[in-house]
């Protein structure tokens, strides 16, 4: 106990002093005789009254420990994503989906496991799947409404959610975080460092079997995106089954929006294993131009986990007829070697290669064939069919693609560079230079008529030569450009899953092999596009229109070591990047070859519902240069509701970017980027229109599919061992549902007690008004029976 | 600045200049051919100015742009596919290891092309070799109409340069896809004929000089299919 009125001592001491000093004074006046005795307890009667009083007045107090130990909180995470609904046993009397089961086991009113959990901590509820959502009302009493969660996520991210609810009660005491999932966690990585990390116990509880059940998928499709009218082109399907061993089913291919079926396989799966994968090819033979979906599928079979992902759709542009493709070639080379090889086993390409020696300054011996063949190396015998480059107009006309390769200023007459100017600027053809030492060099071709159709300036004394080693980068405008998008959006990683794949310039960086020539010292023309660079700044790869046909330059040697002994970056259809890359120049360079100014493109054909799509349009004047006073609207019919326009990122003029500095948001003066959700299934038409004024400069529209989201439905079974690694990394526990009811007593008592002082005021004390009402009343009735009063 | 330091920064200027722009030969595209470095004792290092020779003949007589001398290797060496063309010889026995088969077999599949030169005595060890790269396909002989013998040079056949043991010279050919993937001449020993003159002074300049167009052929047949 202590005083908290202050007065100095001296002053408390004179103060009891007077009391006992009056109470003395007055009792030892009374005439009226008394026993000393009496007057003695009199006096000491009222001195004790008089000595509480004075104490009260100096507000006296107790100390006490009050404990104020705060609750200690427990988030409990329900994972709501739509694998929580698939039934583990389809054939089960009573089938119970995943969540169903939580509901039914763990948040039933009858249930111990929550009140018990209750009766220990502070409680929180969060359902999740792509993140954590708000937490929802526990409830109170047996009388009161249960909560019943409903499956409805199209992604799960474990780890955000733990995140997310760790943070949420971050600085306050915790007993860990219960976990009640699958174990499907399909959100981008799993960072089991981080999640350790916390420092929070997480308690696992998990639902579903880990047996994989019983499904038939169609995993990826692998298509070329352009097809030919009246050409066959394959469609690869590869179909993935578990618990279907021996079975035999359809696949079947037809239009996406009609029931006409193009092409069907009977397929058997393996005998020898309870999961396996097959591949099989579909033909498509279109007769139509334009943009098509088509759908792979397989029927559902009995007992299957589900028939979503019995199915996929994808995009494809139907053009005409064959490509006819012409390569001359100045000198024998690898690139010559390799490209001829790419061209003519490209079932879409007919290729005709030729290769010649007539710039060659030295004199050939008598005995050479090439002297006979005016310099052209035979391709094949009898020698005489050796092709030739056209020496008309009109015999060059049947090519839709020239490629001319490392050409000296005699390889080709006046009339032929003449008539390889017409082919492209009046005929709107396409040409592509894959030049070296001779085309860029001081008797190259920057003195011949072709001169105007290389996107480059060659200076007077030829361009550098440089052998040293370089990656490839992507501009801006190559980062988005068609002709340069390697990868699907989608692709299927080793355990068949499909995943979402970085971005279309980081692919091009990591190219694991290196180009070892490059050249300098040139020029870009006005209205020239470098779409690639080599990290330097210099321009590898440079487009430009000239006339009303397109002209490309690949300003490096040796793009055949893309090909040759690349085994770390395959390609589905295609093998390697490098005829990948071929394919989609030449074709890109021969389908726009009308007079189309604005192109859109997008980073994908197909989508799962909740991506977000992104749409690029260029807008090219006649000669590529970029339209100053023009503006693009991009509208998006979706399948079903209104059309809305999308809202067009500005443009700005910047041509050196790189293509990862910008990541993809920047503009530069022709191209402009916006971008949406797809949110229902179907398929989306984009239209664009590029106008100047009241002037319309272009249009075009493409259309892109949305199918729903399968992820959830890539790997269905229980993960347990994430989720045992996941509760052994950070001290927690794993249960599997039957379980659960055990979980509340494993989980540490962190409780830690915390008690502060607290003062207790004594003067309003009852016992304080009784002693002074005694000791008063006492000495009153002393006084009565001495006859005081 | 003295006389003498001006000199220095000249050539020290020069120096940097030269390798800015020609840079590190072996980073460049110029055109040669690796010489494969076998096991098994046989004398893979053998015909040691034949590829020399070969580049120097492609140098002269045609436009391809050829490095100056050969690269050694081995086909576990991870450079190996910086080089579509090997060059095998050797008089005695050759021997792959198991990843050497599978590597070659990948190598050839996938665009590399081997030239097999019999100096004498490899033939046993080389055909069995190649069964064991590929068990599926025979070594097929190369008629005189092909194109390897007319893609640069009129030639009546296979040249033969050395007597061996009497054999006509023989060409071989592996295929893969319809393309040739291997080469294999026997008892006729190109590689020898591309030798300095010094090296077997027997042979007659017009030995030599058939050997040498033999060579371009095969050169130019490989970089143009």
């Amino acid at each position: 106990m202590r005083f908290t009125y202050f007065w100095p001592g001296w002053a408390i001491v004179l103060g009891i002093g007077i009391a006992i000093g009056i109470t003395v004074f007055v009792y030892f006046r009374v005439a009226r005789p008394m026993r000393p005795r009496y007057r003695v307890l009199l006096v000491a009667l009222r001195i004790s009254a008089a000595s509480i009083l004075l104490a009260c007045l100096l507000a006296p107090v107790v100390i006490e420990k009050k404990d104020i130990t705060p609750p200690t909180h427990l988030s409990i995470l329900v994972d709501t994503s739509r694998s929580m609904e698939l039934v583990d046993e389809p054939t089960a009397e009573i089938p119970e989906s995943r969540l169903h089961q939580v509901n039914q086991r763990l948040f039933d009113v009858q249930s111990k496991f929550l009140q018990t959990l209750q009766d220990r901590f502070e409680v929180h509820l969060y359902p999740f799947n792509t993140g954590l959502d708000e937490s929802v009302p526990l409830a109170q009493g047996l009388d009161s409404e249960v909560f019943q969660f409903e499956p409805e996520g199209a992604l799960t991210d474990i780890s955000g959610a733990i995140q997310e609810a760790a943070a949420t009660w971050r600085g306050q005491q915790t007993a860990g975080i219960v976990l009640i999932t699958d174990g499907g966690h399909n959100s981008g990585q799993f960072p089991l460092s981080t999640i350790t990390g916390l420092d929070m116990p997480v308690y696992a509880i998990g639902v579903g079997a880990v047996e994989p059940p019983k499904d038939v998928q169609i995993q990826h499709v692998d298509y070329a995106p352009i097809a030919y009218t009246g050409h066959e082109s394959v469609i690869r399907v590869r179909v993935t089954q578990t618990g279907y061993t021996g079975k035999t089913t359809r696949l079947s291919l037809r239009e996406a929006n009609g029931s006409t079926l193009i092409d069907a396989e009977t397929l058997t799966f393996a005998s020898d294993s309870q999961t396996s994968t097959q591949v099989i090819d579909l033909k498509l033979t279109p007769q139509t131009e334009g943009n098509f979906q088509y759908t792979a599928t397989l029927p559902t079979l009995d007992g299957e986990l589900t028939g979503a992902n019995n199915q996929k759709t994808f995009s494809v542009k139907v053009v005409k007829a064959k490509l006819s493709v012409f390569y001359f070639e100045g000198r024998p080379r690898w690139d010559y070697t390799f490209l001829k090889r790419v061209l003519e086993r490209d079932p879409d390409i007919e290729a005709t290669c030729a290769i010649s020696s007539q710039g060659r300054s030295r004199e050939l011996s008598g005995d050479a064939l090439l002297n006979r063949l005016d310099g052209y190396y035979p391709q094949k015998m009898p020698a005489s069919e050796t092709p030739r480059f056209p020496e008309t107009l009109a015999e060059l006309s049947k090519y839709d693609v020239l490629i001319l390769g490392d050409l000296g200023d005699a390889h080709l007459t006046e009339a032929q560079q003449l008539a390889i100017v017409d082919f492209v600027e009046v005929q709107g053809k396409p040409i592509i230079f894959l030049p070296s030492r001779n085309t860029l060099g001081v008797d190259g071709l920057r003195t011949t008529e072709l001169a105007h159709l290389l996107p480059i300036d060659i200076p007077a004394n030829g361009c550098r030569i440089h052998d040293r080693e370089f990656t490839v980068q992507l501009t801006a405008s190559g980062a988005f450009h068609p002709m340069l998008q390697i990868r699907d959006k989608q692709r299927t990683q080793q355990d068949g899953s499909d995943v979402s794949v970085g971005g279309n310039a980081t692919i091009w960086e990591n190219i694991p092999v290196s180009l070892s020539r490059f050249f300098s010292g040139f020029r870009l023309r006005g209205g020239a596009t470098a779409l690639m660079e080599n990290g330097e700044g210099i321009p590898i790869l440079v487009l430009q229109r000239s006339g009303l046909g397109k002209s490309l330059l690949i300003g490096t040697e040796g793009l055949w070591h893309w090909d040759f002994g690349v085994k770390t970056f395959k390609d589905d259809r295609y093998g390697t990047i490098y005829p990948r890359f071929w394919a989609q120049v030449i074709r890109w360079m021969a389908t726009n070859t009308d007079d189309k100014k604005l192109y859109l493109a997008t980073d994908a054909t197909t989508y799962a519902i909740g991506d977000v799509a992104k749409v690029t349009a260029y807008l090219y004047s006649e000669t590529y240069q970029q339209q100053t006073d023009a503006t693009v609207q991009i509208e998006v019919v979706p399948p079903e509701g209104a059309p809305f326009q999308l809202r067009i990122r500005s443009a700005i003029a910047n041509t050196n970017d790189s293509a990862s500095q910008r990541s993809g948001t920047s503009d530069i003066g022709n191209l402009y980027t916006a971008e949406f959700e797809l949110r229902q299934k179907g398929t989306y038409r984009i239209r664009a229109v590029g106008r100047s004024g009241n002037l319309t400069l272009g249009e075009d529209q493409i259309d892109i599919y949305a199918h729903p989201q399968l992820a959830e439905l890539a790997a269905p079974q229980l993960n347990d061992t994430l989720l045992k690694e996941l509760a052994e990394q950070t001290g927690g526990a794993y249960f599997t549902i039957a379980e659960a009811e055990s979980l509340p007593e494993n989980i540490a008592n962190v409780q830690n007690p915390v008690f502060v002082d607290a003062e207790r005021e004594l003067w309003a004390h009852p016992l304080i008004l009784l002693a002074v009402v005694g000791l008063l009343g006492t000495e009153w009735f002393l006084r009565k029976r001495i006859g005081l009063v | 600045m003295g006389q003498l330091m001006k000199w220095r920064l000249f050539f020290f200027v020069c120096c940097l200049l030269f390798y800015t722009t020609i840079g590190t030969p072996e980073a460049g595209e110029k055109f040669t051919i690796a010489q494969v470095h076998y096991g098994g004792g046989g004398d893979w290092y053998g015909d040691a100015t034949t590829i020399k020779n070969w580049l120097h003949h492609l140098r002269v007589r045609t436009d391809i742009e050829t490095a100056e001398d050969r690269v050694i290797l081995k086909l576990t060496e991870h450079i190996l596919y910086q080089y579509p063309m090997l060059y095998l010889v050797g008089h005695g026995n050759i021997r792959l290891t198991e990843s050497e088969v599978e590597i070659l077999r990948d190598y050839l599949m996938n665009g590399g092309f081997l030239f097999a030169n019999d100096d004498y005595g490899l033939d046993e060890s080389f055909r069995r070799e190649m069964r064991r790269v590929f068990p599926n396909k025979e070594l097929q002989p190369i008629p005189n109409t092909h194109l390897i013998y007319r893609c640069f040079y009129e030639l009546e056949g296979l040249p033969k340069i050395h007597e061996h043991d009497g054999e006509p010279a023989q060409g071989f050919g592996l295929f893969h896809d319809g393309r040739m993937i291997v080469y294999y001449v026997y008892s006729a020993d190109i590689g020898d004929g591309l030798e300095d003159a010094d090296v077997h002074p027997e042979d007659t300049p017009q030995v030599r000089e058939l050997a040498a167009k033999m060579a371009v052929n095969i050169a130019v047949y490989v970089l143009t299919h």
